[in-house]
């Protein structure tokens, strides 16, 4: 491979057929004496080789010419084949080693030698050793501390391979000692405690899975003024004279111990106030008792302290299994969760929580995005937001990012929505992300040394259960 | 069949003789590289194949007058070989002319052609000193397609061998065994652009400008000819061997060939064939670097010459 023109940032390289195999996202070195420049592949290009007369000659010519025989005693037919085959690598500048930044310089075409390095020795020259390696692709080791109390996003279309790296990520951080909670919304990050084979994983030691209404529910007395006002202030729309009237109701039951559903909604019915406050009040009191998430008895044997669920000595991996709850169930339930654990790790009662959130727009508020970035991670919540629709992400939190990974995207908009709101030339992300093969990530950020950087995600080998239920496909698997 | 095969061995009784050339030009390469000075390679130039030795014709033919146009009608069908090569000069190795030879074989019967291509093979050039018309290269590429015309000749019986140059200039002629024609053909020819008002307005003529004595027995005379084988084609010279039978031959390739502008396709295919395409040129070079360890001394500006067609864009 040679170098052979430049211009701003954008290099072009020549490369017979016969030089490595490169894919996009590859990426190379230009070395001259001390000086190197790292260089990234988005493009290979056929080189527009002169000389291809004998082909068009043999389409214009009357009859039909067929080469039968060549007199080729020293071999060169497969290399001129390898030649006309040739290619024009584009790539990107990356870093410059070695030059003084006051002063131009191009590495001769001729005395430069270009090589390309795998992605494992870059991220070793790139990032300091990880004080707690986390393994995400072959020879691709990323520091757990660069994830937890940062604001990661993992984008890309459906069935690319989005939920595969979140399991990765999420049993390594939790293997690594982290406390992990995940918002299932699909019922599939169930499938991380057991192996293809059926034995249990590395994981399954560590792993909670708790299906809100069924095996996780919540004494409304235990809620705290804070939270039950949160939830219902945010999941359920009450306006704030409507919760002033509500929480006076609670707190006199709290303080005779009589805090019930039942209780509640006699008190509302009985003690005067504005009609359509009560109306409003009494409205949200019957949606939360209807989510079946929240219980009259302190005694209920599905109750679950969130306390116990993250030990201050290893690692945990909560896995909320949504899939089964409604929207408004959904909704509730996550605001009280959320509200929950911020004041647990207000009051020092937990470790921080990395929170691994699928489709995050389908159950969140608006104003939650801001708080994610500013509240949140200062209390202890760091986010992986995981989602299919890029543009459901707003700008602002874009661009506080400290992790992206990306898998394929080909729609334009999606594309571009990207490029605008992160450090990323668009010309890579456009030519790299609509060819990513599933599973195959681009990865940028404090993790990996903030270069682009494209791998396959291991496999870990647990079962999957992210693919779509059919009953074709039981049957299939049946016969 | 058995004549089928015939033709393969003869073929593969080629295909080893150039094998031994080959080799041998190589191993002369590689002792020649051992030079201090190694190889130096240039940006590959063809050589020019215009000189000619034509104004003495034209002289002779002014003398001797009279010149009538015969009509040529479509004769015999009979199968084409036409031969054609080329020579690159690829640099200079142990202080010799390094050069790139290439020949291309087509042969037509019906509307079908099969072509051979001997080549791209290097070769330090054994002439030093360029001759009073001709470079070099032109010395070595004259030979080299003499070396092929000879082999094809030989299997190709009854045919009409067709050429890319004046007759008068081939070193050694093909021999005619059972009634080959053998037909050299200039495009860029002076004694055309002379004689070619001459021709008329006729659909198919030439004419015979002089007979020249190529060898030295009875019969082994070339009609130097010009001919214009299509209505508004071009007017070239044709140098027909053996000249008493001038007006035949003309008039099989006639009967024999598709024209394009005038010209037989089969020897505008052995042309097309026979030049060094730039991957050729870049990839023989590649080999004598890689392969054969050639050290290889290149001029900056050289290579950027050679990467220039990647520059234009
Ligand atoms: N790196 C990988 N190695 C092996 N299988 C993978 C990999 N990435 C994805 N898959 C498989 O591909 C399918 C789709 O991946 P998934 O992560 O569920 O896609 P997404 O969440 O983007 O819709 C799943 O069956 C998953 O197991
Ligand atoms: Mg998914």
């Amino acid at each position: 491979m040679r170098l052979f023109r430049k211009s701003g940032d954008k290099v072009e390289l020549l490369a017979l057929s016969w030089d490595s195999d490169l894919s996009l996202g590859d990426y190379l070195v230009v070395e001259e004496s001390d000086r190197k420049i790292l260089l990234q592949v988005i493009d290979v290009e056929y080189a527009d080789v002169p000389g291809l007369m004998e082909d068009i000659l043999r389409d214009l010519s009357s009859g039909s010419v067929e080469v039968t025989e060549r007199l080729d005693p020293i071999e060169i037919e497969s290399v001129v084949r390898s030649i006309r085959d040739s290619r024009v690598v584009v790539a990107k500048v990356r870093r410059v080693n070695g030059v003084d930044p006051n002063r131009l310089w191009l590495p001769s075409r001729y005395a430069s030698r270009v090589r390309r390095v795998e992605v494992s020795d870059l991220l070793r020259t790139v990032i300091p050793p990880p004080k707690v390696p986390v393994r995400v692709g072959e020879g691709v080791v990323i520091d757990a501390t660069s994830v937890e109390g940062s604001v990661t996003l993992i984008v890309g279309r459906k069935e690319s391979g989005k939920s595969h790296l979140a399991k990765v990520l999420s049993s390594e951080l939790a293997r690594a000692g982290c406390n992990v909670v995940v918002l299932d919304v699909n019922g599939e990050y169930v499938s991380l405690g057991r192996r293809r084979d059926g034995e249990p994983s590395h994981v399954s030691d560590l792993m909670t899975v708790l299906a809100p209404g069924v095996n996780f529910q919540v004494p409304l007395a235990s809620m705290s003024d804070e939270v039950l006002a949160d939830v219902m202030t945010y999941a359920l729309g009450l306006p704030q004279t409507s919760l002033r009237e509500l929480l006076r109701l609670v707190r006199d039951l709290r303080r005779r111990r009589a805090l019930t559903f039942p209780n509640l909604m006699r008190a509302v019915q009985s003690v005067p106030m504005n009609e359509s406050v009560r109306d409003a009040v009494a409205n949200r009191l019957l949606t939360l008792e209807s989510t079946g998430i929240f219980t009259d008895s302190d005694q209920e044997e599905l109750e679950v302290d969130l306390t116990s669920l993250f030990p201050p000595d290893r690692g945990a991996l909560v896995v909320f299994d949504m899939s089964r709850l409604g929207s408004i169930q959904r909704r509730v339930f996550v605001e009280f969760l959320l509200s929950r654990m911020k004041e647990l790790l207000f009051n020092d009662e937990i470790d921080p929580i990395v929170l691994f959130a699928e489709e995050a727009h389908l159950y969140l508020r608006e104003t939650y995005w801001e708080d994610v970035i500013t509240r949140m991670r200062h209390i202890g919540i760091s986010t992986v937001l995981i989602t299919n629709q890029p543009d459901s992400i707003p700008a602002l939190i874009y661009r506080q990012a400290d992790n992206v990974f990306m898998f394929n995207i080909r729609n334009g908009s999606d594309i571009e929505h990207l490029a605008r709101n992160l450090e990323i030339d668009p010309e890579t992300l456009r030519s790299i992300l609509p060819n990513l093969p599933p599973g195959n990530v681009l990865a940028w950020g404090k993790a990996v040394g903030r270069l682009p950087i494209t791998f396959r995600v291991i496999d870990p080998g647990t079962m999957t259960l992210g693919t779509t239920r059919t009953k074709l496909g039981r049957l299939l698997r049946q016969s | 069949m058995a004549t089928e095969l015939l033709r393969l061995n003869t073929f593969d009784v080629s295909w080893h003789l150039f094998k031994s050339i080959a080799e041998l030009w190589v191993d002369e390469l590689k002792r020649a590289s051992r030079d201090p000075t190694g190889v130096l390679f240039l940006n590959g130039q063809e050589a020019d194949q215009d000189l000619d030795d034509e104004a003495a014709i034209l002289g002779q033919v002014v003398q001797d007058g009279d010149l009538e146009p015969a009509a040529i009608a479509p004769g015999t069908r009979r199968r084409l070989v036409a031969v054609d090569g080329s020579v690159v000069q690829l640099g200079f190795a142990g202080g010799r002319p390094l050069l790139s030879l290439k020949a291309a074989v087509v042969i037509r019967s019906g509307s079908s052609m099969r072509v051979r291509v001997v080549g791209p093979l290097p070769k330090l050039a054994s002439v030093v000193q360029p001759s009073s018309t001709d470079s070099v290269a032109l010395v070595e590429l004259r030979r080299f397609e003499s070396l092929v015309q000879k082999l094809v000749s030989r299997e190709a019986p009854e045919s009409v061998l067709l050429l890319d140059m004046p007759l008068t200039r081939v070193p050694e002629l093909p021999l005619s065994t059972d009634g080959t024609s053998v037909i050299g053909i200039a495009k860029n020819s002076v004694l055309a652009a002379h004689l070619g008002h001459l021709l008329g307005k006729a659909e198919r003529v030439a004419l015979l400008a002089r007979r020249a004595q190529l060898l030295p027995y009875p019969g082994g005379e070339v009609g130097v000819t010009v001919a214009r084988l299509e209505k508004g084609g071009i007017a070239f010279r044709a140098d027909v061997f053996p000249a008493d039978r001038w007006i035949d031959a003309l008039s099989d390739v006639v009967a024999s060939d598709a024209l394009i502008s005038g010209y037989p396709e089969t020897l505008t295919v052995a042309h097309a064939f026979s030049r060094h395409s730039w991957a050729e040129i870049a990839a023989i070079k590649s080999v004598l670097e890689r392969r054969y360890g050639l050290r290889v001394h290149e001029e900056v500006d050289v290579r950027a010459a050679v990467l220039s067609p990647f520059d234009g864009r």
